[in-house]
């Protein structure tokens, strides 16, 4: 039996993002594949129809929500707790990443607890979401800017065009990349349903309410320093403090 | 002769009994084609009016000659017969009556005369493999005889898919190593004018605009002339309003093919291609392949060749080497990932069973 405490991770911007940002790639993807393949053609006249304008127009202000709420959340880096943070640049982000790494691989038997990503967890999410999802903007945003080869939205964009040679290309990494969010979606819901059965600590829940529970004697990562904040939230999350019995299976 | 004592277009005009109405209709329609303000029409005039005529020296290198079939068929009669005449058309083997050494003599008297002065049209890539054995002219390559004209040019224009990105004969494997003219000349003014044959027009357009204002026309970040290449053929085709009804030829003997409707998904390249083919049109405005029913191929974009299959809307990537559309591979890749979740699922499951059976302690099942 151990004792659990509750410990507020995810903050409500943090939230909000994951949210907005799910809800966009959902969005964003179905209208693309609609956009890829139009599989169902309309028939009359072409005066009453403007279906795939639609998914069109949809697809694009979709890809606009989506990229201001990318830059929120790169905002919120800076401004936010430490559990919102991404700090590849760090030894010990690497050295997590490895022990994650063993741990999923099933070298090493015990789980690094983690309070908020594990950083094979922010590994992927700077890949798929940051590195991929800037792509994803940059090609999307140049295929839309060529209609208005003298606009600013062409002048910001437009230069990815010959750097992957022709727009062509443009569209097939569109397309490629694309297919990253569902297997990141894979990958994402594998992870956090496995971390959230074995480990019990409200993974899963967490991005809703915002808490995680967190064994008292070993409740951070070794990269991550405590903040205050995350202290008294600590405190006032003993209300809701839930022990837990692992071993209950 | 030097260039001052050549006689300008105006003079040529004149002498071939082109009216002084006709001529200003030219003026005209150059001054619209470039999309320049009505504004700049005395001046286009008054530079057709004094400057002498630009000799031109045209080569064929690595091609096919469908780019001078459509050089030489310009729409417009009076733009077709301007575009033979008003550049004094120096050196060009397809059309010229002499042939060997006096062809060849032609050629070095206007490199020598008009040094630094002469435009320089290049059709063809240039094929630089095994020292260039698989294109030779007069028995020099390719690359010889392109340098050796280009030295004196004002400004080469790379005339056609060939020139611009090596078209066919420089789609994988690309056995002769077929390079295109700007990884060659790289000292000059290098102005793209791709297509698989590119619309005659833009080298008048291109010729009239370097007259009137002493500069090249302004270039798209593709190296191509703005004039001509800023727009999609998606962005002005003529089966748009099929594309955005949602309405697409499935076959090519369908109902949707009889109506017209949008070849998007007969593999059209429209979306993706710059030109001016849904504009100018070929034929003198008669037509263009996806008016006429058959989807774009994208032939101005680089490397057109090897993003086949031509009649499916996405290519394989990269250039047939997979052999998978990114769909198809995105597919495969999803396919493999839940797999792979599933497979580890299974581990985790008997990792954990595996623990329950040994040590039958409640304390160590619980996996912390
Ligand atoms: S036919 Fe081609 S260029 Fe025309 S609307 Fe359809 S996809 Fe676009």
């Amino acid at each position: 039996m151990t004792q659990k405490e509750q410990v507020y991770v995810w903050q409500i911007p943090i939230r909000l993002f994951h949210w907005v940002n799910a809800f966009c790639i959902t969005i964003l993807f179905i209208t693309g594949m609609y956009i890829g393949h139009p599989a169902f053609t309309v028939s009359g006249e072409a005066a009453g129809h403007f279906l795939m304008g639609t998914c069109h127009y949809v697809h694009v202000v979709t890809a606009l929500i989506f990229t201001a709420n990318m830059l929120f959340r790169l905002y919120w880096f800076w401004a936010g707790n430490d559990y919102a943070k991404l700090r590849f640049w760090r030894k010990s982000f690497w050295q997590d990443t490895f022990k994650t790494l063993k741990y999923y691989l099933f070298l090493s038997k015990k789980s690094t607890p983690h309070v908020g990503h594990n950083s094979l967890a922010s590994l992927l999410y700077l890949c798929f979401i940051w590195l991929a999802g800037s792509m994803m903007i940059i090609t999307g945003m140049a295929m839309k800017s060529g209609s208005d080869p003298n606009g600013t939205w062409f002048a910001l964009f437009g230069w990815i065009i010959p750097v992957l040679g022709g727009e062509y290309n443009v569209r097939i990494w569109h397309h490629l990349l694309a297919w990253g969010y569902p297997l990141f979606l894979i990958g994402h819901l594998y992870m956090l349903f496995r971390q959230d059965i074995l480990d019990k600590d409200g993974t899963v829940s967490s991005i809703i309410t915002g808490y995680k529970f967190v064994e008292t004697n070993s409740c951070a990562s070794p990269d991550l320093d405590l903040s205050s904040e995350t202290i008294s939230a600590g405190a006032l999350g003993a209300l809701g403090a839930v022990s837990s019995q692992n071993n209950s299976l | 002769m030097s260039l001052e004592e050549k006689e300008s277009y105006y003079q040529w005009a004149l002498k071939k009994g082109i009216s002084r109405r006709n001529f200003l209709k030219f003026c005209t329609a150059m001054g619209a084609m470039l999309g320049l303000e009505a504004s700049a029409l005395p001046k286009i005039v008054n530079a057709m009016e004094t400057k002498p005529r630009i000799p031109v020296i045209y080569l064929n290198l690595q091609e096919c000659t469908c780019c001078s079939e459509s050089f030489i068929r310009s729409g417009h009669p009076l733009v077709a017969d301007l575009i033979l005449n008003m550049i004094s058309l120096d050196y060009m083997e397809v059309l010229q009556a002499a042939a060997g050494d006096q062809a060849e003599a032609a050629k070095q008297k206007t490199m020598k005369d008009f040094f630094g002065k002469y435009l320089l049209v290049v059709e063809g890539s240039v094929a630089t493999g095994d020292g260039g054995v698989y294109c030779t002219i007069g028995g020099k390559t390719t690359q010889s005889v392109l340098e050796e004209a280009a030295e004196g040019a004002l400004a080469v224009v790379a005339y056609g898919s060939c020139a611009v990105n090596a078209c066919v004969q420089g789609s994988a494997p690309n056995p002769t190593n077929a390079v295109p003219v700007k990884e060659i000349i790289t000292n000059k003014p290098v102005i793209n004018v791709p297509g698989c044959p590119p619309i005659a027009e833009v080298i008048t357009g291109t010729i009239v605009y370097y007259l009137t204002f002493g500069t090249l026309p302004e270039l798209t970040n593709q190296g191509r002339p703005k004039a001509f290449y800023q727009h999609r053929i998606h962005d002005n085709c003529n089966r748009r309003a099929f594309f955005d009804a949602g309405q697409f030829v499935e076959s090519f003997d369908d109902e949707g093919a009889k109506q017209g409707w949008c070849l998007y998904k007969m593999g059209c390249k429209g979306p993706t291609t710059y030109n001016a083919c849904a504009i100018t049109q070929w034929n003198d405005g008669l037509s263009y392949p996806i008016k006429s029913g058959h989807p774009c191929l994208g032939c101005s974009e680089d490397h057109f060749f090897d993003k086949g299959p031509f009649y499916t809307h996405l290519a394989d990537v990269p250039n047939h080497v997979i052999g998978k559309n990114p769909d198809q591979i995105g597919l495969i890749g999803l396919g493999v990932a839940g797999a792979a979740a599933g497979a580890h699922a299974l581990a985790t499951a008997a990792g954990k069973a595996g623990k329950t059976s040994t040590h039958n302690s409640p304390k160590d099942k619980s996996g912390n």
